[in-house]
This record gives structure tokens, C-alpha cells and sequence, in this order.
């Protein structure tokens, strides 16, 4: 399949070739012997929303969990083709996935805050990694984590309640604040709000939109009307092949791509 | 006297499978064969026809079983000859054991025309009362039968009768369960009570002594008896303390191993493994820590110029926390197991690696269960009995010196049991009063258990 390359969108934040975080290039994933992804190319812009849709088992979260090397943890999988991150090979011997992983931050489909109070599920990554020289500078990093996910002025004078006691759309920003604490560079969410009812849903999409000022956002959903409110790219899958990606607005007014075409309109997946 | 019994229930449960067929017949007849129409399926009607048919007849049997004996001895006391009714109590009891052992063929332990003549009348009552239970069953069955046929109907919601009696069932079960319970706690009440009429409670509770040879009888010297329960305490706790010291870290690592950082080809084998040596007969362990560990704790100690004797706590308690850690590690491991993958993801997703991840989110996560899995433990050891026999020995010793022969309350229980004893000395009666302490004790232990997982739940979830 030809490469394919992201036109960053005409009403997104800049238009230089130079801001393409990652590539992607003949990625192919098996898991045992079943290969679930093929051939995806992929240019992915910075401080920007990319959204990945397709009917599911099409290998959109796998692409998105193959970013931060969350397929590692998986016995049976095995990722092939080259991903880059700022021009640098993901894959490469001398990268450390754990390493990766605190540049390239991740929200699940499910909220899952960690079994302990707010407070320490936000300090959670800084505290791994050092980040913080002393308390006030911990404190300071869970502040503006939180205000920075929209939950500060909601959970600040309970900040050693269990972070499991909050409401879903609470919990999903709490885990979101929890990825930004590390400061990433690339956030990928897996469906972040498909658990989620339509007010929290709105929160976490206003969220979001914030967030591509500093951010490189890729997201998986099945909301159509989800990647068209967020998203300044789109990338369509289906059947573990990347059909089409552009910008939004092309992707779902203008489709090149048949199959795209009957996907947005709801004619199968 | 019951021998019909056996053939009693088995034309019972043949009676039953006959109403059960009938019962479904009639509602399939009733239905006109379009079973959908009826309250319940023919199944539900054939049931109830049973139980109507059976479980009366059957409850009737089953107390004249239980108390038949005792309602004969009843009638046997009223139908009494004048010059025995007499006579002293104890005589008169006498008197009606033997004819009850010449009635049913037992040893009697003289004989009198008198006796023979009661053993004739004890003999033709038991045959009446045997003949009028089974008449009365007959009656019930039968009766119970039509009755249960009448009703059964288009309308008659037999599912729900027979869920009525399914739930009599189950409460029946719970309830045997319930006061068995109660019986034990009651018996170890009354009798601990017999003992704390002899020996002062508090001598007991806080006495540092341990010595139940008690004089047989009034003459004797120096056998005074002690029944100081501290000694046998702390031996206990000394060796809970050096098994779950083994046990603890050793089956919690393991666990954490076997679920987080094993292969799934690893685990599958390792685990049963480790599962088999829970089903090592304690008296193997037992022979281990005596022959084995023993001798070789003595020689280590010798040679680092301790004093040391092959049965000590240390032997008992090492080897007991080997025998424990299958419990730890393999109760920890579901509980890790059970711990949602999600929470990992999470962990990973933030750059932690596996072991910061097992550390700070699956080890709190899994915490409650894994402290029931140490109390629970912990209980066991209490418990254990034949590895500390052996292994740690029966001297009352009151001290924390871990290479000194102890013994603990089982032990002690065991000792005072066992052998000729009567059964109304302090001594005997000495081990029901450390039974009760040993319930009170794990009765607490599991109370704080209870409390602390709670708490934790309640912090974690």
C-alpha cells in the first residue's frame, strides 16, 4: 500500500511538514500466528487530534497500543515494520519500552484509576520517574496536572479520597491527568469515552480540545460524530488495513475510498 | 429394633418415583398434552405428588428412628413390676438395661424370671411401636398422596410449592450447621466451667506454670498440678510466629512470581507442584522436622557454641511454615490474578516497570485477600498439631529461646486426652478449658481479620 501522509487540517494549529510526531512504515502485527494488522503507513501530526475509526477487531487499538509498545506486554504478539517518534525508531535495541512509555502516555476505554486516593494516583508517574526534587514540587505537579484535566476545582479539598469513590467521567479525567502528570509528549486514548454518558462525554471532548494546544492526541472511537467534533485528522480502518487517513473534514465529506464512504454512512460495520 | 427401616425407605423412595410419574401424568392429562398452558411444568407437579407422597411419611420415620429408643424406655418405666419400681434409681436403670439386653440380644449382666418377663413385654412393645409407625407412615404416604393429586390442576402452581420446600431444605441445612457450632461452644462452655470450679480462672489465665499431674488420690505427695496457661500460649505463638515468618515472604513471593512474572507453560506446572505439598500428611512433616531438621538446627547451634536440643521450636516452626506456604502462595495467586488487568495496563501505560507495577498498584490492590490468606494461615498453624508433637516437643517451657523445646496448646490438649484418664479430674477436664481459650483466640483473630479487610476494601474499592 502507498504511504499516506496527513495534510495537517487547514483550521489546525500549523501547516509545516516538520510537525509530523510519528511515522509509521510497513507496520505489520501477528498475534501467534493470526496477523492483525498489514502494510500500515501512517504519518501522525503534532499538537494535534488524530482520530482512528473502523468497525471494531479492524486493528485500530492495536496500531494505537503498537505506539507506546503496550503490545510488549503481550506474550503472543509480535509488531514488525518501523514506527518512529520524532525521527527516532520506537523498535530499536537501545530504546527502553519503559521509557517510551512516560513520553507516550495512554488512556484505556475503561477508566482505571489506580486503588488509591486522587493525590497519589496523579503523583503515581512522577514519583516513578523522579520528576518531583521535594514535596512542594509534587504537589505542584498534581495541581496543575489536575487543573490541566478539568478536575481541580472538583476534587481539591479531597484530594486523599480514593480516586476509585469519583464518577466515570471524573475517574476518565483523573486518569487523564494521571497520563499528563508525566508530561508526554503523545497521549493516545483507546475509545476514552465509549464507557461514558453524554454530559462526562462532553467534558472529556472539551478536555481533549484543550489538550492539542500541547499535545499530540490520537484517539480511537466509534463515534463518527465523536472524530468529527474533535479531530483534525482521520485515519479509517478496516479489516487490519489503514483504507484512508486526512483530514477530517475530507475523510467525511469527501471520501477517495469506497469502503470509507459506506462506513460513515452506515451502510456496514 | 429398626431393622424394617431399611426396607421402609426403600419402598419409599419407590413410591416416590411412582407419585412422580403419576403427578406429571395428571398435569400432562389435565393440559390435554399443551403443556405450555399449565402454571408449571408436569416436572413441578410430578415433584410436589413426590414430596406429598414421601417426605411426611419419611420425617415420621426418621424421629422414630431418632427417638424410638427413647419413647420405649418411656413405656417400659410405666409398665414396670411394683418391687422393682421400689427400688433405688440407679437399680431400677439397671434393671431395664438388662432387659433390654435380653430383649435385642445383648449381654446382660444377670437374670430373673422378673427380667425374662420384662424382656417378653419389652420385646412385644418394640415389635407394636414398630408395626404402628409403619401403619402411621402407610397411612401418611397414601393419604398425602391423593391429597397432593387432588390439587394438582391446570391453575396449581406446584413450582412455587416445590421451591417452599426447597427453601425448608437449604434453612435445615444452615440450621444443622448453626447448632452443631453451638453445641461444641456450649459443651467446651460447660465443661470449661466444671474446671474453673476446681482452679481458680485467673491462676489459670495468668499462671506461668504448666504441670496438670494432679494426685489420684489424697495421700499422694508432690503431684499438687498446675494449670498455668501461659507457657502453652507463648510456645504456641513463638511457633506461629517462626512458621508464618517462613511462610509469609517465601508463599507471597512465590505467588507473586507464579502470577505475574511466569510463563502460562511455568505456571501450569509449577503450581501443582507447589499444591502438592498441602497434601503431605502432617505426620511426614512431622518425622521430617524430628529426624531431619532437628538434628541439624542442634549441630548449627552447637557449632556457633549455642546450646541446642534436637525438638525445638525452631525445627517445629520451620517446618510448619514449609507445610503453610501452599496455603499463602496458592490463595495470594488467585487473589493476584483476580486483581483486573486494566489496573497493569494503567501502571505500564505510565512508564512503571513490572515490578514497580506489582509493587505499588497489584500488591495494594490484591492486599485484603492476600491478608485473608495469611490469616487464614496463621489459623492453621494455631491448629497444627502433629508437626509441633514431634518436632518441638511436650515440656511446658515458658521462654522466647526459639532453640529450646516448647509445646503448645494442641499439644497439650492431645496429651491430656490420650491414655487411662478419668474424666472428671482437673486435669481431663483442664483441656476444655484450653480449647475454649484456643476458640476464643482464633474466634478474634478472624473478628480483626474481618475488620482489617473491610477497611481496606473500603479504602480500595
Amino acid at each position: 500500500m502507498a504511504s499516506i501522509t496527513l495534510k495537517p487540517d487547514t483550521n489546525g494549529a500549523d501547516a509545516t511538514s516538520e510537525t509530523h510526531k510519528v511515522r509509521a512504515r510497513d507496520v505489520n502485527v501477528f498475534y501467534g500466528a493470526k496477523q492483525a494488522l498489514f502494510d500500515v503507513n501512517l504519518d501522525i501530526s503534532d499538537r494535534s487530534v488524530t482520530s482512528f475509526i473502523g468497525p471494531s477487531g479492524c486493528g485500530k487499538s492495536t496500531f494505537l497500543r503498537c505506539i507506546n509498545r503496550m503490545n510488549d506486554t503481550i506474550d503472543i504478539c509480535r509488531v514488525e515494520g518501523d514506527i518512529r517518534l520524532d525521527g527516532k525508531d520506537i523498535y530499536a535495541r537501545d530504546v527502553d519500552p519503559v521509557i517510551l512509555r512516560a513520553s507516550v502516555g495512554m488512556v484505556f476505554q475503561k477508566p482505571n484509576p489506580f486503588p488509591k486516593s486522587i493525590y497519589d494516583n496523579v503523583a503515581y508517574g512522577p514519583r516513578i520517574h523522579g520528576l518531583a526534587a521535594n514535596a512542594e514540587e509534587l504537589d505542584h505537579i498534581v495541581e496543575t496536572s489536575l487543573q490541566r484535566a478539568g478536575l481541580w476545582a472538583e476534587v481539591a479539598d479531597r484530594l486523599d479520597e480514593p480516586g476509585t469513590g469519583l464518577s466515570g467521567g471524573q475517574q476518565q479525567r483523573l486518569v487523564i491527568a494521571r497520563a499528563i502528570a508525566v508530561r508526554p509528549e503523545v497521549i493516545l486514548m483507546d475509545e476514552p469515552c465509549s464507557a461514558l454518558d453524554p454530559i462526562a462525554t462532553a467534558k472529556i471532548e472539551e478536555l481533549i480540545d484543550d489538550l492539542r494546544n500541547n499535545y499530540c492526541i490520537i484517539m480511537v472511537t466509534h463515534s463518527m460524530a465523536q472524530a468529527a467534533r474533535v479531530s483534525q485528522h482521520t485515519a479509517f480502518f478496516h479489516l487490519g488495513k489503514l483504507v484512508e487517513a486526512g483530514p477530517t473534514g475530507q475523510i467525511f465529506t469527501n471520501p477517495c475510498d469506497s469502503r470509507t464512504q459506506d462506513y460513515i454512512t452506515g451502510r456496514f460495520g | 429394633m429398626i431393622t424394617l427401616l431399611p426396607f421402609a425407605m426403600l419402598a419409599l423412595t419407590g413410591f416416590m418415583l411412582l407419585a412422580w410419574f403419576q403427578g406429571r401424568g395428571k398435569a400432562v392429562s389435565c393440559a390435554d398434552g399443551h403443556t405450555s398452558i399449565l402454571h408449571s411444568l408436569p416436572g413441578y407437579s410430578g415433584a410436589y405428588l413426590a414430596i406429598w407422597s414421601v417426605l411426611p411419611a419419611f420425617l415420621l420415620l426418621a424421629a422414630y428412628g431418632l427417638f424410638g429408643d427413647l419413647l420405649l424406655g418411656l413405656q417400659m418405666q410405666q409398665k414396670l413390676p411394683p418391687d422393682i419400681l421400689a427400688l433405688a434409681p440407679e437399680k431400677i436403670e439397671l434393671f431395664l438395661r438388662n432387659a433390654h439386653a435380653l430383649a435385642f440380644g445383648g449381654t446382660a449382666s444377670e437374670t430373673s424370671p422378673a427380667l425374662t418377663a420384662m424382656a417378653q413385654t419389652y420385646a412385644s412393645h418394640a415389635r407394636y411401636n414398630q408395626i404402628a409407625v409403619m401403619g402411621l407412615a402407610l397411612v401418611l404416604s397414601v393419604g398425602g398422596f391423593f391429597f397432593a393429586r387432588r390439587r394438582i390442576s391446570k391453575t396449581f402452581r406446584a413450582r412455587n410449592h416445590v421451591e417452599a420446600v426447597i427453601f425448608a431444605l437449604l434453612v435445615v441445612c444452615s440450621a444443622i450447621a448453626v447448632l452443631t457450632t453451638l453445641g461444641i461452644v456450649l459443651s467446651l462452655l460447660t465443661e470449661s466451667l466444671r474446671f474453673f470450679s476446681q482452679i481458680n480462672a485467673l491462676d489459670f489465665i495468668f499462671g506461668l506454670k504448666w504441670s496438670p499431674q494432679t494426685a489420684l488420690r489424697a495421700d499422694q505427695v508432690g503431684q499438687s498440678g498446675s494449670f498455668g496457661a501461659v507457657p502453652l500460649f507463648a510456645g504456641t505463638f513463638l511457633i506461629t510466629l517462626i512458621a508464618m515468618i517462613v511462610a509469609a515472604p517465601v508463599g507471597l513471593f512465590s505467588a507473586i512470581y507464579l502470577s505475574e512474572y511466569a510463563k502460562p507453560s511455568t505456571r501450569r506446572t509449577v503450581k501443582p507442584i507447589l499444591e502438592i505439598l498441602a497434601g503431605v500428611p502432617t505426620v511426614v512433616y512431622g518425622f521430617f522436622a524430628l529426624l531431619t531438621v532437628g538434628p541439624f538446627i542442634r549441630q548449627a547451634a552447637e557449632a556457633v557454641g549455642l546450646g541446642a536440643q534436637t525438638q525445638s521450636a525452631l525445627s517445629a516452626g520451620l517446618v510448619m511454615g514449609i507445610m503453610i506456604i501452599p496455603f499463602v502462595s496458592s490463595l495470594s495467586d488467585d487473589v493476584i490474578n483476580a486483581v483486573p488487568q486494566a489496573l497493569r495496563d494503567g501502571s505500564y501505560a505510565m512508564g512503571a516497570t513490572q515490578a514497580e507495577t506489582v509493587r505499588n498498584v497489584v500488591f495494594p490492590a490484591a492486599l485484603p485477600g492476600i491478608m485473608g490468606a495469611l490469616l487464614l494461615a496463621v489459623s492453621r498453624a494455631i491448629g497444627e498439631t502433629m508437626i509441633v508433637v514431634m518436632a518441638a516437643g511436650q515440656s511446658a517451657n515458658l521462654t522466647a529461646n526459639p532453640l529450646e523445646p516448647v509445646t503448645t496448646v494442641t499439644v497439650q490438649i492431645v496429651t491430656l486426652l490420650t491414655g487411662d484418664q478419668e474424666f472428671d479430674s482437673a486435669k481431663t477436664l483442664s483441656a476444655f478449658a484450653l480449647g475454649l481459650a484456643l476458640f476464643v483466640i482464633t474466634l478474634g483473630l478472624n473478628i480483626i481479620s474481618l475488620r482489617v479487610v473491610r477497611k481496606y476494601r473500603e479504602r480500595y474499592d
